[in-house]
C-alpha cells in the first residue's frame, strides 16, 4: 500500500507540471494585455505600461516567466491577483473553506439521502415510490443545475420571499438554497447508483443461498446486501467531486458566494492569469489527492481489490 | 415503456431541430431586430406591423420566439459539431493506442491522465479564455476537453477486438495497420462508439449552456440557449417569461438526449436488457 501510494504521488509530479505548463502556455497565448487591456478606448501611457509589465515580470521571455512562476509555486507562493487586492494565496485561503463547506455539505446530504432512498427503491422495486424516484432522479440528472437554480430562486426567493438570493456568510438561511441545489444532484446520482448496485446483488446466487439457509430478511440485507451493494459507492466519489466542482462554478456565481469556484470564473472572465493558474493547479491537486484517498481506501474495505 | 420513451425523446429532439432549422422561414424577425414593443408579454401584437410576438419581446424589443429558435439552432449546431470532434479525436487516439500498444499506448494514456487532471469544465473555460468567444472557440474548447472518455472506451474495445481471429487473418494476409484499424477494428466497435457519443450529448449541451450562462461562452451578440438564459436572468423578477422559454427548451432537450442515450445503451447492452 505504501509503495502504491508513493508511486501515485510521484506520478502526480509530472502530471501537475504538465497541467501548469499547459495552462501557462494557453494563458499566454491569449490576445490582449493585462497592463493595457483596452488600447483602443483607454490607452495606458507607455511608461505606466512598461512599469506595470516590470512589476509583474511580464517583460521577461515566456520561458523565464514560467520558471520564475514555478520556483515561486514550489515555495508556496502563487503570486498576486491582477484584479483582486489580495494575493492568490490569500484568495485560496479565504475562499476555499466556503467552497469546501458547501462541497462537504452537499456530499453529506447526497449520501445521507441518496443511500437510504436507493436501498428503499431497490427493496420495493417498481413500487410507486420507486417509479417516482426514477423519474425525479432522471429529471435532476438530465437538467442543467442552473436551470434548477433559477427555478428554485424564482420560487423561494422571488415568489415566496423565504430566502434572499444574495449570499451572506453569517445568515444560515442563505446557505439553504445553494446547499440544496448542490446536494440534490448528488442525491440523484447516489440513489441511482445504489439502487442499480443493490438490485444486481439481490438476484445473485449468494443472496439466494443466504435466503435458503433460512436467514431473516433483515440479516440478509444487513450482512450481505448492504456491504456488497454500498462498496462500489467509493468509486463514485471521484466523479462526484468533479461534478461538485463544476456545480460550484455555477451555483457560487449565481448566488455570489465568495468561494473558489466563483473566484475561478472571475479569473477566466477578467483574464487574471496568476489567479487562473493558481486555482487551476489547486483544483488539480485537490482532485488528485481526493482520488488517491478513495483509491487507497478501496482495497481496505474490499479485500478482492488489490493495489496496482 | 422503453420504446415509448425513445419515440417521445426522438420526437422532442426532431421537433426542436426542425423548428431551429426552419427558424428563418417561421419567424418574420431576425434575432437581433429590435421592435417598438419593449418587454411585451407573450402573445403581444405589434400595432404597427400586426405581427404577433408569441413569446413576447425582451428589453430591446427583440422577438423572444425568434431569438429562442436561433439560439436553439446555434446551441444544437455547436453541440453536435463538438460531439463529432470528440468522437473523432477519441476514436483516433483510442484506435492507435489500443492497436499499437507498448510505448505509443503508454504515451497516449499518460496524455489522457493529464487531461483527466483538469477537473470538470476547467479546461474548457481556460480554452475559451484563450481562444476568445467565437463559435469555433467554444466548439474546440468543448471538443478538446472531453475526448478522454471516448479514447479510453475505444482503446478498451480495441484491446478486446484485436484478439479476434479475423484480425490475425487480416494481419497475416499483409494488411497494413491503418487498413486493419479502419476496415476491421472500427466497424466491429461502432456500436459502443455510437452509444457513447449519444450518451455524452446532454453533457455537452449542458456544458455549452453553462459556459454561455457564466458569460464565457459564445459572444453574447449571438444568441445561444445559455446566453438567452443569462440575458433573461437580469430581468427574472420583472419579466420571468423571458427566461422561462429558453430554460424549458434547454431542459426538454437535455432530458430527451439523456433518455435517448440511456435507452440506446440499454438496448445494446445485453446485461441491462
Amino acid at each position: 500500500m505504501v509503495e502504491y501510494a508513493a508511486r501515485r504521488m510521484i506520478w502526480m509530479i509530472p502530471v501537475l507540471l504538465a497541467v501548469s505548463l499547459i495552462t501557462f502556455t494557453l494563458i499566454h497565448l491569449v490576445p490582449g494585455d493585462p497592463c493595457n487591456p483596452d488600447p483602443g478606448q483607454h490607452p495606458i501611457p507607455p511608461i505606466a505600461e512598461s512599469s506595470c509589465k516590470e512589476k509583474y515580470g511580464l517583460d521577461q521571455p515566456l520561458f523565464i516567466q514560467y520558471t520564475h512562476y514555478l520556483a515561486n509555486v514550489l515555495q508556496g507562493d502563487f503570486g498576486v491577483s491582477l484584479f483582486d487586492s489580495r494575493t492568490v494565496n490569500e484568495i485560496i485561503v479565504d475562499d476555499f473553506p466556503v467552497s469546501a463547506a458547501f462541497g462537504l455539505g452537499a456530499l453529506l446530504i447526497g449520501l445521507g439521502l441518496g443511500i437510504p432512498l436507493g436501498l428503499y427503491c431497490a427493496a420495493r422495486r417498481n413500487s410507486t415510490i420507486d417509479r417516482l424516484c426514477t423519474v425525479l432522479t432522471m429529471l435532476i440528472i438530465a437538467t442543467p443545475s442552473f436551470v434548477f437554480a433559477i427555478l428554485l430562486i424564482f420560487l423561494f426567493a422571488g415568489t415566496l420571499h423565504l430566502v434572499t438570493v444574495l449570499f451572506y456568510r453569517d445568515q444560515w438561511q442563505s446557505w439553504l438554497l445553494p446547499l440544496a441545489l448542490l446536494g440534490m444532484r448528488i442525491v440523484a446520482l447516489v440513489q441511482r447508483f445504489v439502487r442499480a448496485g443493490v438490485l444486481e446483488i439481490l438476484y445473485s446466487d449468494y443472496i439466494r443461498t443466504a435466503h435458503s439457509k433460512g436467514l431473516k430478511q433483515t440479516t440478509v440485507y444487513v450482512r450481505h446486501v448492504l456491504r456488497n451493494g454500498l462498496l462500489p459507492l467509493l468509486t463514485l466519489l471521484g466523479p462526484l467531486a468533479a461534478d461538485l466542482l463544476t456545480g460550484s462554478f455555477i451555483i457560487e456565481s449565481i448566488f455570489g458566494i465568495p468561494g473558489l469556484g466563483h473566484a475561478f470564473v472571475i479569473s477566466v472572465v477578467e483574464r487574471d492569469y496568476p489567479l487562473l493558474m493558481g486555482v487551476t493547479l489547486f483544483f488539480a491537486l485537490l482532485l488528485f489527492t481526493f482520488n488517491l484517498i478513495v483509491d487507497l481506501s478501496y482495497p481496505l474495505v474490499d479485500p478482492r481489490m488489490a493495489y496496482r | 415503456m422503453r420504446k415509448k420513451t425513445v419515440i417521445v425523446s426522438i420526437v422532442v429532439i426532431l421537433f426542436w431541430a426542425i423548428l431551429a432549422l426552419l427558424a428563418d422561414q417561421i419567424v418574420p424577425f431576425n434575432y437581433h431586430q429590435m421592435g417598438a414593443l419593449l418587454n411585451a408579454p407573450p402573445g403581444a401584437v405589434d400595432p404597427a406591423t400586426s405581427y404577433v410576438h408569441w413569446m413576447g419581446t425582451d428589453n430591446l424589443g427583440r422577438d423572444i420566439f425568434s431569438r429562442l429558435l436561433s439560439g436553439t439552432r446555434l446551441s444544437l449546431t455547436i453541440c453536435l459539431a463538438a460531439d463529432l470532434l470528440i468522437t473523432f479525436i477519441g476514436v483516433a487516439v483510442g484506435l492507435v493506442s489500443g492497436y499499437f500498444g507498448g510505448a505509443v499506448d503508454n504515451l497516449l494514456m499518460r496524455i489522457t491522465d493529464i487531461m483527466f487532471a483538469f477537473p470538470g469544465l476547467v479546461f474548457a473555460m481556460v480554452m475559451v479564455a484563450v481562444l476568445g468567444r467565437s463559435i469555433e472557440a467554444v466548439l474546440i474548447a468543448l471538443g478538446i476537453s472531453n475526448w478522454v472518455g471516448m479514447a479510453r472506451l475505444v482503446r478498451g474495445q480495441v484491446l478486446q477486438t484485436k484478439q479476434m481471429d479475423y484480425v490475425l487473418a487480416a494481419h497475416s494476409l499483409g494488411a497494413r495497420p491503418l487498413d486493419i484499424m479502419i476496415h476491421h477494428l472500427l466497424p466491429n466497435i461502432l456500436g459502443p462508439i455510437l452509444v457513447f457519443s449519444t450518451l455524452i450529448i446532454p453533457g455537452i449541451v449542458t456544458a455549452e449552456a453553462a459556459l454561455a450562462f457564466l458569460n464565457i461562452g459564445v459572444d453574447p451578440s449571438l444568441p445561444t440557449l445559455g446566453g438567452l438564459i443569462n440575458y433573461g436572468w437580469d430581468s427574472i423578477s420583472s419579466h420571468p417569461t423571458e427566461i422561462a422559454f429558453p430554460i424549458l427548451t434547454l431542459a426538454m432537450l437535455t432530458l430527451s438526449f439523456t433518455l435517448l442515450g440511456d435507452s440506446l445503451s440499454d438496448a445494446l447492452d445485453p446485461k441491462r436488457r
